[in-house]
């Protein structure tokens, strides 16, 4: 099938410590689709970055950290594979006291053929990263 | 997957060496920032010879440890090898620090360097 169709879901909670195992579950993903190994490096990197943003940003104005999810999926259709991370956090805004570099979305962005950020109504944000898969 | 660890080994030629093993991202950076802590004095080598993967909140700690050490004029350096993994050198190209911080092939380059930094700074 080469229709789009959703390959893998997984929706786990936003901690740090969960960030490994999304991207171990992606490996497993990507095992089974035969890409390019600098490929699935890239997209390792960039689904890590992309819940690495949903840990330290989207629900960080709640008491529980733990309340919050992310959620990934991933499919594939024909020459590409679309990756999303979703939040369901307070969304996408500025902030001037954040933890990191923000060097995450150059990252994505430089690892990816496409990315996309959207609001995720009621509340929330959705980071679709497409990436093309080299034939020939 | 690869089990992950980071060690520190004390005054390895007169520095510190903090080895990466495995798999490194925002789950293990606390835990980096204190061992980097720990190793600062005289100088401090990381070692990412055996690191599978790191991410950008990985890099952030490696950049404000640099940045401390030459704030403080201490010696600082960071070997990626052979068994870097593909992870480890693409984040370092995208983002360019790999031309920023001192960057070595392996351990021995850097313990080198490191030594003649500290000889010229005495010297």
């Amino acid at each position: 099938m080469n229709g789009g169709q959703v390959e893998l879901e997984l929706t786990v909670p936003s901690t740090a410590e969960n960030i490994p195992l999304v991207r171990h579950a992606m490996a497993g993903f990507l095992d089974g689709h035969s890409l390019p190994g600098a490929l699935t490096s890239d997209v390792l990197l960039a689904v890590t970055e992309a819940c690495t943003n949903v840990v330290q940003h989207a629900y960080r104005d709640r008491d529980d950290d733990g309340d919050g999810e992310i959620e990934v999926s991933a499919e594939r259709a024909d020459d590409t594979l679309v990756v999303s991370v979703r939040d369901r956090g307070r969304g996408f805004a500025p902030r001037v006291d954040s933890p990191g570099l923000g060097l995450g979305l150059p990252v994505i962005a430089a690892l990816t053929q496409n990315v996309e950020i959207r609001p995720l109504p009621p509340s929330g944000t959705e980071v679709v990263m497409t990436f093309t898969l080299e034939t020939g | 997957m690869s089990a992950r660890a980071i060690s520190l080994v004390r005054h390895i030629d007169g520095a510190c060496v903090v080895m990466l093993t495995g798999e490194h991202d925002l789950s293990t950076a606390q835990e980096l920032t204190d061992a980097l802590a720990d190793a600062a004095d005289p100088a401090t080598l990381v070692d990412l010879s055996a690191t599978s993967f790191i991410d950008s909140a990985v890099l952030g700690v490696l950049i404000a440890s640099h940045r401390d050490a030459a704030a403080a004029g201490r010696g600082w350096a960071l070997v990626v090898g052979p068994g870097s993994g593909a992870a480890v050198r693409r984040i370092l190209e995208l983002t360019g620090l790999d031309t920023v911080m001192p960057v070595y092939a392996t351990r021995e380059q850097a313990l080198s360097a490191l030594a003649a930094s500290q000889t010229g700074m005495t010297g």
